[in-house]
């Protein structure tokens, strides 16, 4: 009996997905499992109600983001145990050990110099490695981060 | 939301690339923020949040302000 492409049922698979293999399915893969075409998939992605968590990219429909994971290479790579993933942001890379529940380093850099900086995030108590004056800056206001995500 | 060194390494960002200051944020809140803002998906009572709970996620953490008010 096929898997029933409901949106519950997309989310679970997408995030499986991401934390079993570091990137989230391709709609190819989507349509496999759930036995419907690609095209399927992809409509399926853009119009079932995942509101901001899961959005497509805007000329192929694949995937782009499963917030906090990134479909592309950003400057926020985020090591598990077994698995590496993309952040889409460094509040995101942050956000990956809380799904992914386990230790993580994050190799990054300092936006302003490219200084490397690699970071330890424990799922329960944050970074443990010596951050020292290290800051985030959010250069969009909130009422503007979903006018252009990709930028945001 | 980007990464810098130090507050000193954002201004020297901005100057260069000439933006305007956003908002800046030591690495500890938003940890504070991510622990929030991100749920599991595959739970079975996962819903997205609506903007009022978003914003409760964003104060809940000290984020308040015009900067932060979400649309």
């Amino acid at each position: 009996m096929p898997n029933a492409l409901t949106p519950a049922a997309l989310r679970v698979f997408i995030y499986d997905h991401l934390l079993a293999a570091g990137l989230p399915p391709s709609t190819g893969e989507i349509g496999a499992h759930f036995s419907v075409s690609a095209d399927t998939a992809r409509a399926s992605i853009a119009s079932l109600k995942i509101g901001k968590t899961v959005v497509p990219h805007p000329d192929t429909g694949e995937i782009w983001m499963a917030g906090p994971f990134a479909a592309y290479a950003s400057s926020y790579r985020v090591h598990g145990s077994r698995v590496s993933w993309w952040a889409n942001c460094a509040w995101d890379m942050l956000g990956v050990p809380r799904l992914a529940r386990e230790r993580v380093r994050v190799d990054t850099q300092c936006t302003d110099c490219g200084e490397p900086i690699t970071l330890d995030v424990d799922p329960e108590r944050g970074v443990t490695s010596n951050t020292r004056d290290m800051v985030v800056h959010f250069l969009v206001p909130a009422r503007r981060w979903y006018d252009d995500i990709g930028f945001t | 939301m980007s990464l810098f060194r130090s507050e000193e390494h954002v201004s020297r960002w901005l100057e260069r690339e000439g933006r305007e200051l956003g908002a800046v944020a030591p690495l500890e809140q938003v940890w504070r923020l991510a622990c929030d803002w991100y749920t599991d998906p595959r739970s079975p009572s996962w819903r997205p949040r609506t903007r009022d709970e978003s914003q409760a996620v964003l104060a809940s953490v000290g984020l308040t302000g015009p900067f932060w008010e979400l649309p």
